[in-house]
């Protein structure tokens, strides 16, 4: 179900309406370009992923970690299943497409970030700045907003480890008891 | 023949080593406080069953205490260190397999240990979806490691035969005459950078990366301690990429050298640097790094990965700095790095092969061996050179004027050469496994060297027996061998002795 859910966020942000070069991006997966920068270096690009850890606001425009592996629909804390590292790219959005109130914060453990197709130039090595190797967008589609992710409470591992933190108080205890004595 | 160790030499090992479960019960206080505060619940009761668990240990313990007249000897000191760097890693790893970031129990001791002896390779899923107070131990277990556990627990607990603990942890240097005040020193230092340090990073975070300044404030931390303990674990899983800031890639490299000072050098730079600079172990750092930063600008320039100098200068320097201080951080990704080839990519792989100081937080070789060993090679080309009866008097600037005896050359050369024995122990299991010369290669001395940079091989879906030989590697560089050894012939002891 949720998979499903997943696939319908994906089609409906691929839908967001496209101008100029961007209509001749390809839609490709952030292990593509991690591992093929040459080839994808410079050519417009479209990905689609969840939006992790924070938003950096900077004077070229916000800086966001797109991540578009299994864990966007599922992270470990909300009943994932750990199956890798995660795989992602930076990238670069104009402040006047951002609006972090639509979008709500960024994925974490207690938060599935948004879900966002973010269309733009693939830089590799960018010389102006400093060898950075990011996506440049040009527009954002929201195909998810983020939304809490429901944690569970304590659980046994409370008691067990209260348990034993009262064991070892109570030896402690007893052992000082015997040296005084 | 070998002499079966006496029951009172076995309790006293427990004892000690009890002692020190009372220190890691403490250290959970750091995590559980995180968890209290994010009304993180769930990893709440896993850091309690972990301080718990180690606590337990430490009251079971506490009855073996010895008799005020038992001094430790020499070797149950180092049996201790050898058996807290097993014992307590696998403690730690009890929140990390709890929360779910794991396939099993070996991929979160893994971590662990890659934690506890600062190396930095990582086995953890979705880094990115962490809980604070699990990024927080993660980050807390380096600090624990890079800073030394034994020295925690001997800046908590006084007592005989200490000296022996302290010298098992591979440190050799004494800033203080007492082994109390050393630690304290050391401590000190760490605080002050840790105050220094942080503070930047955190302005840096919230005033020029527009972070939130409670998420500033985890980053600060988190880099601060990863970079200064010279572990390399971040708080995201694009390491320092992450950031995409030369500020706050410059603030991480001083870093990453102030934790590759040795505590004595630190305690030298604060009186004044002028001695400092003659010590053999300044002068072969200092030379290995700029040979190596001109060996890795060639090697990056002459490929067309960076098409500008700022470029190759700012990613490859921090490269070559972190490998050099075993830090393990980047900012390219694995594959990335496997493409630079040829030079530069050998540049890396020696510098992480040689490591930073001694009596610091880094592995490898370290500077002071690789100076020494310089030395007896060249002396021993002076005696061939030289008429048959001449006599060489080897001599070396270390605080202070210092005979390279035989005795020193032998040991110095010993350690080195298990170094370049457990790095192509761990390059031909890699082989075994079907990895490439090159990467089998990188990785091994990645994870002998407690260095923590990979160009991929270091995964969650790696063989069993590669993850295992790369445990033990890190495990035996963080003790450089002698610690080991004791180990080793205190077990055979214990089973064969008379």
């Amino acid at each position: 179900m949720r998979t499903a859910a997943f696939a319908a966020a994906l089609l409906l942000a691929g839908t967001a309406p496209a101008t100029g070069s961007t209509n001749e991006a390809a839609e490709v997966r952030a292990t593509e370009l991690i591992s093929d920068p040459e080839t994808w270096g410079g050519r417009a690009v479209r990905i689609t992923g969840e939006l992790v850890g924070d938003y950096s606001y900077r004077d070229d425009g916000v800086w966001v970690q797109l991540n578009d592996d299994s864990y966007a629909d599922a992270a470990v804390g909300a009943g994932g299943d750990p199956v890798g590292a995660n795989i992602g790219i930076g990238a670069r959005i104009p402040t006047d497409q951002f609006d972090a109130g639509l979008l709500g914060g960024p994925g974490r453990h207690d938060r599935r970030g948004p879900l966002v197709t973010l269309t733009g130039t693939f830089f590799s090595n960018d010389s102006r700045l400093g060898g950075e190797t990011y996506l440049d967008v040009d527009e954002m589609a929201i195909g998810r907003s983020a939304s809490p992710v429901t944690i569970a409470g304590p659980d046994g591992w409370l008691a067990v480890g209260l348990g034993l933190l009262a064991l070892a108080g109570l030896m402690a205890w007893r052992s000082r008891k015997r040296v005084a004595g | 023949m070998l002499v079966k160790p006496h029951r009172d030499d076995a309790k006293l090992i427990v004892y000690y080593l009890g002692r020190i479960m009372w220190v890691v019960a403490g250290a959970a206080l750091i995590p559980i406080i995180v968890a209290i505060v994010e009304g993180e619940w769930q990893p709440f009761g896993w850091f309690l069953t972990m301080s718990g668990t180690a606590a337990f240990l430490g009251a079971a313990t506490d009855r073996l205490k010895p008799p005020q007249k038992q001094v430790m000897r020499w070797g149950d000191g180092m049996v201790v260190v050898a058996l807290t760097w097993l014992v307590v890693p696998l403690i730690g790893a009890i929140p990390f397999f709890l929360s779910g970031h794991f396939s099993d129990i070996l991929d979160a001791l893994f971590e662990s240990m890659s934690g506890f002896t600062a190396t930095g390779l990582s086995v953890m899923s979705d880094i990115d979806h962490n809980p604070t107070s699990i990024t927080i131990w993660r980050q807390t277990t380096q600090f624990l490691g890079g800073q030394g556990i034994v020295l925690a627990a001997l800046s908590v607990f006084a007592g005989g035969g200490l000296l022996a603990l302290y010298h098992a942890e591979a440190r050799d240097e004494r800033v203080f005459p007492s082994v109390r005040s050393t630690a304290r020193f050391i401590w000190l230092v760490s605080l002050w950078h840790g105050v220094i340090g942080v503070t930047v990073l955190w302005l840096i975070g919230y005033f020029r990366l527009g972070f939130e300044p409670g998420r500033a404030l985890l980053h600060a931390y988190a880099i601060f301690v990863g970079a200064f303990d010279t572990g390399g674990f971040s708080p995201m899983s694009t390491s320092l990429a992450y950031y995409r800031s030369f500020p706050y890639e410059l603030v991480t490299m001083w870093l990453m050298l102030a934790g590759t000072l040795s505590f004595g050098a630190h305690y030298h730079l604060w009186r004044g640097p002028r001695n400092i600079l003659r010590n053999l172990e300044t002068k072969t750092m200092a030379a290995s790094v700029i040979l190596g930063t001109t060996i890795l600008f060639i090697g990056l320039a002459r490929t067309d990965i960076f098409v500008d100098t700022p470029s190759v200068v700012r990613r490859g320097f921090l490269h070559l700095l972190s490998a050099h201080t075993s830090t393990g951080f980047a900012t390219v990704t694995g594959s990335d790095l496997a493409s630079w080839g040829g030079l530069a990519f050998a540049a890396i792989a020696t510098a992480m092969a040689l490591g930073g100081m001694g009596s610091s937080t880094s592995g490898g070789v370290k500077a002071l061996r690789v100076g020494l060993t310089i030395k007896v090679i060249v002396n021993t080309v002076k005696e061939t050179l030289l008429p048959e009866h001449s006599v060489i008097r080897p001599r070396y600037y270390q605080n202070g004027n210092r005979q390279l005896s035989p005795r020193l050359a032998q040991s110095v050369l010993v350690v080195s050469l298990l170094f370049v024995a457990l790095y192509l122990f761990g390059t031909v299991v890699g082989l075994v496994y079907g990895f490439p010369l090159q990467d089998a290669m990188f990785e091994s001395v990645s994870a002998a060297g407690t260095v923590g940079l990979s160009v991929g091989v270091t995964n969650p879906a790696m063989p069993i027996g590669l993850q295992i030989t790369y445990l033990l590697l890190m495990w035996a560089s963080r003790l450089e061998f002698i610690a080991l050894f004791s180990l080793a012939g205190f077990a055979l002891a214990t089973v064969i002795g008379e």
